[in-house]
């Protein structure tokens, strides 16, 4: 039951973060419905980095650590392919996380 | 080859691609479904569809069950033991250069009548790493040519990018076909590079006896036979004896099974082998199981079969380990459902890579090869079809011909065994949807995709009507293999007519434009 | 231009592969002269012999000309195979 868990809050860590990614680029961010002016900026890959560690040490964690990096490797995989997917026909879908990453972006900055 | 490194990549990505792709698709897609291999098994012989075991079975109990089985003057017999994706018990014997093979149910201890197909496991998967093509390892050489050009593939395809990481994300559906086929093309390929990476290259090195057989030559003294069984002796290890000629018994398997978990530090082994049956100099042989760990371990246990003591033990070195790593991430027995399922994806994910590699070829080129009156398009386009609905096509074929085929012996008077029925009409399924598609040329694409959507259900009402285990009795009956296999098919049949109704789309646009 | 790929395809696949196999057999016989046990020495070199190949087969078809991936491929197998006599 907890290595089912921990894996599953990998995979959505690892989505959120690929998310990030791809909404730190300007072209999926317009995509994703929000106005340009208010895009992510590149700190926010650092962010999407520093998630997609945590996500491994939670596959590893959970798994050991000849499966869980493999098991990590597979699911970035997977996820990228999920952002893809939604970015092409679900964009608004990720319109939250981008409104929310956009949120804490401007209250950082005041 | 042109002036620039980058222009070099692009050509030998191109060339590569449409001369490799073809066994290259047929690789990706017998390796994605051997990955269920076993619940393939499952489905196509029926009778082996039993319960998972509540108790371990006792070795003794195994042995005294298939030992009357055992001829005279047989070399060797094995079992392999029931696994939770493979319960039925593999029991098989040698008799000079004859092999025989039978299952066994574990809770009864009696035979499962012969089910007259080779299946996942004996199809399927062989087909994958050799093409079924035996003459001099013709088709393992083949093979390991294919899997240098998919490495080469993978470098090329990612120097050739130029955008990778503005594109990263892309993937736009509704543009031209040859705009979505190279989105999806760089997406299924940039997603899962690690993957496509390392199970090219982890499928080379399993093979590394076959692909450099004389590698050990220098370090050995030499080729010949002596060199070559002493460098696998201690690679692999190995222990042998003669035989005595003299009659001898057989101790307790399960004493030695024992021995070997405590050797084993709580490993169990996961086949039972028994060398010169019925000898003074018997000897019995014991390998840990692979359900545990990514490594496939060599560890195994030789004991003398009279007296059961300790003869002789065998493990990896550490850097035989890494070679067996390596093994082990491609042949995945290992005990870990979503690995195994992503495998499954990421094996997916190489055939669509390949599918849409050949239509981006096909589209770029369609317009100025029939303008200047080339061949190449047709050719590549007939080769391509055959290769990619094609085989899935012939498979579809494969599954519903199991489903189709009677048991009984009356084939016998055919003089070809039904497995071998089975596989002719593979071939002949796969033959003609190369014909087909070099006659329609690009309509083709969209006729297999629909016989594709036809073909699948029938195979899962085929599964129903003579096995009973329609999806929700599999569910409730605990036939996951089956259910899983059923519901798959479905899947693909949507997926097919999905890209068949795609395909009709883009033809009528065409037309009207 | 026919000629000259299919001189360049045959260096570079067939040409590379026969370097290759020296340089593993090679590297497999120094490997255990300089300690590592025999199998273990063969078995490193079989595994690194794909890696190298693959980087023959990008050079081989990267190169100017396969006149020079040819005078390459000669001059390193006539390399190995002195390097092989040397520790066998």
């Amino acid at each position: 039951m907890l290595e089912a868990l921990l894996t599953l809050t990998a995979a959505m860590a690892i989505y959120l973060a690929l998310a990030l990614l791809a909404l730190s680029q300007e072209d999926h961010w317009s995509r994703a419905g929000m106005p340009p002016a208010t895009r992510l900026a590149h700190r926010w890959r650092y962010v999407a980095s520093i998630v997609l560690i945590l996500a491994g040490l939670l596959c590893v964690a959970g798994h050991g650590v000849g499966f869980g990096l493999i098991l990590w490797v597979m699911l970035v995989g997977a996820a990228i392919v999920a952002v893809a997917l939604t970015l092409s026909w679900r964009p608004q879908w990720l319109g939250g996380i981008a409104r929310v990453a956009g949120r804490l972006q401007a209250h950082a900055k005041s | 080859m042109d002036r620039t490194f980058s222009k070099s990549m692009v050509w030998l990505h191109s060339w590569a691609g449409v001369i490799m792709g073809s066994v290259l698709f047929a690789i990706f897609w017998m390796g994605t479904l051997s990955v269920f291999d076993a619940e393939i098994d499952r489905w196509m012989m029926p009778q082996t569809r039993l319960p998972a075991a509540t108790q371990p079975v006792a070795l003794d109990n195994i042995a005294q069950a298939v030992l009357p089985s055992v001829p005279a003057g047989a070399s060797q017999w094995r079992v392999d033991l029931a696994t939770p994706r493979e319960p039925a018990l593999s029991f098989s014997y040698k008799l000079g250069k004859e092999s025989h093979a039978q299952q066994l149910d574990p809770a009864s201890m009696t035979f499962i009548p012969d089910q007259g197909t080779e299946a996942g496991s004996g199809f399927i998967f062989p087909f994958h790493y050799s093409l079924h093509l035996a003459w001099f390892d013709t088709g393992k050489w083949l093979v390991g040519l294919a899997a240098m050009a998919m490495l080469v593939l993978l470098v090329s395809g990612v120097v050739s990018h130029k955008k990778i990481i503005a594109q990263f994300f892309t993937f736009r559906p509704r543009k031209r076909l040859q705009r979505s086929a190279l989105d999806l093309h760089n997406l299924s390929g940039l997603a899962a590079l690690p993957f496509h990476f390392l199970i090219t290259l982890s499928g080379l090195v399993i093979f590394i006896t076959i692909y450099f057989p004389q590698a050990h030559e220098a370090a050995y003294g030499g080729g010949g036979e002596k060199a070559r069984s002493t460098f696998m002796a201690e690679a692999y290890g190995r222990y042998k004896r003669p035989k005595a000629n003299l009659p001898g018994t057989l101790a307790s398997i399960d004493a030695m099974a024992q021995v070997a978990e405590r050797e084993w530090h709580g490993g169990q082994p996961y086949f039972v082998r028994v060398w010169h049956p019925g000898d003074a100099n018997s000897y019995v042989e014991l390998r840990r199981s692979y359900a545990n760990d990514i490594t496939m371990n060599l560890d195994q246990l030789f004991f003398d079969a009279g007296t059961g003591a300790l003869l002789h033990r065998f493990q990896a070195s550490p850097v035989m380990s890494v070679q067996r790593f390596m093994s082990g991430l491609h042949f995945i027995r290992f005990n870990h459902w979503t690995l195994r399922w992503l495998y499954f994806l990421g094996g997916l994910s190489g055939c669509v890579l390949i599918a849409t590699g050949y239509l981006f070829w096909l589209e770029g080129r369609r317009a100025r090869h029939a303008k200047l009156g080339l061949a190449g398009v047709r050719v590549v386009e007939g080769l391509a079809i055959g290769s990619v609905t094609g085989i899935i096509l012939a498979t579809l074929a494969f599954f519903t011909a199991n489903r189709l085929l009677p048991l009984d012996l009356a084939w016998s008077q055919t003089g070809w065994p039904r497995a071998t029925v089975e596989m002719g009409v593979f071939y002949l399924v796969w033959s003609a949807t190369f014909i087909h598609g070099w006659l329609r040329a690009r309509h083709a694409w969209r006729d297999q995709c629909w016989l594709i959507a036809a073909l699948a259900p029938l195979a899962v009402t085929l599964n129903w009507i003579t096995t009973g285990d329609h999806p929700w009795h599999a569910m409730v009956a605990g036939h996951h293999g089956v259910l899983g296999m059923d519901l798959m098919l479905l899947l693909l049949a949507v997926l097919a007519a999905t890209a068949a109704r795609r395909l009709g789309n883009l033809e009528g646009k065409v037309v009207h434009a | 231009m026919i000629a000259s790929t299919t001189l360049r395809v045959l260096g570079a696949v067939g040409g590379g592969y026969a370097v290759t196999a020296l340089a593993v057999t090679t590297a497999g016989a120094v490997l255990a002269r300089l300690g590592m046990a025999r199998s273990d020495a063969v078995v490193t070199a079989a595994m690194l012999g794909f890696i190298v190949y693959l980087l023959l087969l990008l050079w081989g078809f990267a190169v100017r000309s396969p006149a020079r991936l040819w005078l390459t491929l000669a001059g390193s197998a006539a390399l190995l195979m002195a390097v092989r006599h040397l520790f066998t």
